[in-house]
């Protein structure tokens, strides 16, 4: 194991700073039905399960997907098989994993979020599951949808109730969106919650509009955008957490960057911006040996330039360096 | 292999007593699977001509030969086969794995070039192992096997276990797998470096159909049903990794384009059309005749190229750049992908006639199936649904570069001719403008002004007797429709669906399609639980 890969997230170590993102990298054993499982699997440093509920969740309508200029529109709607079926199924698929997993969950009010993680920890006989990446972008149905991840109060309620749910048996990461003024406030809101880790950004709320009939793409109007054109924003939104949030800038709170991450120095762009860990998401559909592309490239960097992970985050915020190039 | 074991499986005396014997040499091995051969073919106008004495122990000297080949004539078969035996006018030369790679090259070489092409004398090599079978599989064994065919000793044993079942219970759940539809013997998804070889249009003048031929450096098992997914843009994979130093090798007005025009991102999803196997000619499928029984045991080479058709939509982005590729062009290519329509499963069960329905450029994955089924010997009818005759025809200009879009080639039928359909018998063509031409060249059935489902249900009405599977891919509306023709007359149909994708892989839960499982909803993927999907199982309401 290469030790300048590797990074930690409260009590996780992860072998690799490289994650899968939330829901585009399936939730059992999709990535061992390609033919370079064992490059991807020793490239990762954990996984993350596309989002899980309470009940199953058929998703929204067609389409649900649309290409845009440097990325995709989505519009998935957290299809899901409900959280016992994920354990019934799922869950013994993942073991062959060999990896931490982190499940993402998602639920429609404060106590469905504590319910959730309650049932999660009782179902986690095995272990296998080492944390919880809460989604707070999904819609509040008591709330009238509103999403609960713009509003700090509603965020520290929901980390609250989790953390009373979990205490320190998991490993609680916030997945931040960046549909809001001023992603510091949720930060904060987090982590008086008493998240462990912060993990931003979700997808950009976007659209898409067919002008021959005139009428939106998606099946549900509104959808989330991914990819490569996304990337400046959540290299900003890291930085900015990073510079903003003492917990963050401590190195106490650690951050996982995601968000249209491509190549090697994207990664790094990130990790200089503030983040201990990143996830990778929109890419994998394109380019199917990107974990090992990275792995490989960013080992590269660290021996060339005698460096570790952990000695690069939010390098970007103190003085300037000169370094090989990944 | 534990042969003893199958014994279990079956009632068959013979089988048996053959499995339960001690094999003490190579010898003896040879003659066990000689003997389980026959048990397999013994229903079958099957003829032993010959038996290599060099290869069998004693058991098997007192075999008494009882057909005659003018191949025993010939040195270099009897002195380098193991037997032979001849079905009705095609001769079956067999030889082992272990007989050594120069006896095997010699005889393969001596074989294809006696031939010529005509399929009546085949060459078929049994293996002890399926590792053994699959590295003759690769396409750089073709020098050494040309075009023979494969085989194991225990893929014999399976299928006469399949004929002659004991009760299921007995067989271990892992052999039971009872469904059609499976991952087994699957080559596992990777990307692949493709090479374009051509890229022809089809069709009228403002026609937008293409036809790409492409191959693989190594060759590829792709069955019916599954899929693949293309990159559509040749300078996309210079931006892959290390984008740094290869963006000034760009030219400028790609550049342009990548800051202006949308170009593709994602890659697109194709249903293979044709694959091509090293050594067998183009039209091998109407020459080729094996009992069905004994096709479903043979194995070829994998094929390294490969078809696909594809149609280009007016605001299509992927579509417009795939017509961009020329010969030599290299894209990425990812497969292969969806579930494995097991087809070998599939052919035992006795079918009267295996019905493809198809519009459109939906036909296309249809004629692969076809090709897979063909091989197994199956009747197989083609109703198909075009716009007008035109629209069949390769365009002009391109005669000299491809021998198969020859003056007046026509796409779909051409290939299905290929494959030993008649035109007179086999293929129904509707064509949905009241089209002018004036003749449509050996075509009989031509329903003019009519959609593909009247014929086809008419056909069905005439032919209720028959056991019948039907496959349908084209527009949601025609398959809905086949759908609720076959369901009258209680035919199981199976649909190849499509749907708009990104990954491919089952992980991003975009090509969605709404089915029924034990009267439950669900939406299940595409890409994962299809493409092929039984027609009852879809929610044809939503």
């Amino acid at each position: 194991m290469n030790k300048n890969l590797r990074v930690r997230i409260k009590n996780v170590v992860l072998k690799t700073p490289l994650l899968t993102s939330s829901g585009t990298s399936g939730s059992r054993d999709e990535i061992n039905l390609m033919q370079n499982r064992n490059k991807i699997l020793a490239s990762l440093g954990a996984f993350v399960t596309k989002g899980v509920s309470i009940n199953e969740s058929l998703g929204n309508k067609e389409p649900r997907i649309v290409e845009v200029r440097s990325g995709i529109l989505n519009s998935i709607g957290l299809q899901n098989k409900g959280v016992r079926k994920f354990f019934e199924e799922d869950v013994p698929e993942l073991r062959k994993y060999e990896l931490p997993v982190v499940v993402n969950i998602s639920a429609s009010s404060v106590s469905e979020f504590g319910e959730l993680s309650e049932r999660i920890l009782n179902y986690n006989t095995h272990s296998i599951i080492k944390g919880i990446e809460i989604n707070v972008s999904c819609p509040n149905i008591k709330k009238g949808g509103a999403a609960f991840g713009a509003d700090p109060l509603l965020v520290e309620q929901v980390v609250k109730e989790v953390k009373s749910k979990v205490h320190d048996s998991l490993c609680i990461i916030t997945k931040l969106s960046p549909n809001v003024t001023d992603i510091t406030q949720i930060g904060k809101a987090a982590i008086n919650g008493g998240t462990d880790a912060l993990s931003m950004i979700n997808t950009l709320r976007g659209m898409a509009i067919d002008v021959h009939s005139g009428m939106p793409v998606l099946g549900n109007q509104i959808g989330g955008l991914s990819g490569p054109c996304i990337k400046p924003v959540g290299v900003y939104m890291v930085f900015e957490c990073f510079r903003k949030i003492p917990e963050c800038s401590r190195k106490e709170i650690p951050i996982v960057g995601i968000g249209g991450i491509s190549n090697c120095s994207d990664a790094l762009e990130y990790i200089l911006a503030g983040a201990t860990a990143v996830g990778i998401g929109t890419q994998w559909f394109i380019n199917n040996t990107i974990f090992e592309d990275i792995h490989k490239d960013l080992a590269t960097y660290l021996r060339k330039n005698n460096e570790t992970i952990e000695n690069l985050i939010g390098k970007a915020h103190g003085h300037s360096f000169k370094k090989n190039p990944c | 292999m534990q042969y003893n074991l199958l014994a279990n499986y079956t009632n068959d005396k013979e089988f048996k007593a053959l499995v339960r014997k001690k094999l003490s040499n190579i010898k003896s091995y040879n003659a066990f699977c000689f003997a389980v051969l026959n048990i397999l073919i013994r229903k079958l106008d099957i003829k032993t001509c010959y038996l290599n004495k060099k290869c069998f122990d004693e058991s098997l000297l007192s075999f008494k030969t009882d057909g005659h080949s003018s191949l025993t004539e010939d040195k270099t078969v009897t002195e380098n086969c193991a037997f032979l035996l001849k079905n009705k006018t095609t001769n079956l030369i067999f030889s082992f794995g272990h007989q050594g790679a120069e006896n095997l090259q010699n005889l393969s070489n001596h074989i294809y070039s006696l031939d010529n092409n005509t399929f009546k004398n085949i060459h078929i090599v049994l293996f002890k192992s399926s590792e053994e079978l699959d590295k003759a599989r690769q396409v750089n064994k073709a020098t050494v096997y040309k075009r023979s065919f494969f085989t194991t000793c225990y893929d014999i044993c399976e299928k006469i276990i399949e004929t002659n079942k004991v009760d299921v219970k007995k067989i271990p759940s892992k052999k039971r797998n009872s469904t059609l539809l499976s991952d087994k013997r699957r080559d596992l998804a990777g990307l692949h470096m493709v090479e374009i070889m051509d890229n022809i249009p089809v069709g009228k003048e403002d026609s937008k159909l293409y036809k790409l031929i492409f191959k693989t450096k190594e060759p590829l098992d792709i069955m019916p049903g599954q899929f693949v997914m293309i990159s559509t843009l040749k300078e996309k994979n210079r931006f892959k990794s290390k984008t740094i130093q290869s963006i000034s090798k760009v030219k400028p007005d790609i550049h342009n384009d990548l800051q202006t025009k949308q170009i593709s991102y994602l890659k697109r999803p194709f249903g293979i059309y044709r694959t091509y196997y090293e050594n067998f000619s183009d039209d091998y499928g109407s020459k080729l005749n094996i009992e069905k029984e004994l096709a479903a045991i043979l194995y070829t080479v994998k094929p390294n190229r490969f078809e696909i058709v594809y149609k280009v939509l007016d605001r299509g982005v992927g579509t417009n750049e795939l017509t961009r590729l020329v010969k030599g062009d290299k894209v990425e290519m990812l497969a292969p992908l969806g579930k494995v329509f097991d087809v070998r499963k599939f052919v035992k069960e006795e079918w009267d006639e295996i019905h493809i329905v198809g519009g459109g450029v939906g036909i296309a994955p249809l004629i692969y199936l076809v090709q897979v089924l063909r091989f197994y010997n199956i009747k197989v009818k083609a109703f198909i649904g075009i716009e007008d005759y035109k629209s069949l025809i390769y365009k002009a200009g391109r005669t000299k570069s491809h021998e198969n879009t020859r003056r007046n080639a026509r796409i779909y039928i051409d290939d299905l001719k290929y494959f030993g359909l008649s035109e007179s018998s086999d293929i129904y063509v509707s064509f949905l403008c009241d089209t002018d031409a004036v003749q449509f060249k050996g075509i009989k059935n031509v329903f003019k002004g009519s959609l593909v489902t009247e014929p086809y249900s008419e056909y069905l009405r005439k032919h209720n007797h028959l056991k019948i599977n039907t496959f349908t891919c084209g527009p949601f509306a025609m398959m809905q429709k086949v759908h609720t023709v076959t369901a009258q007359f209680n035919i199981k149909t199976y649909v190849l669906m499509e749907k708009r994708m990104a990954c491919g892989i089952g992980v991003c839960f975009s090509c969605v399609c709404k089915t029924i499982e034990n009267g439950e909803n669900h939406n299940s993927r595409v890409c994962m639980e299809g493409p092929i999907i039984e027609s009852k199982q879809i929610n044809w309401n939503e």
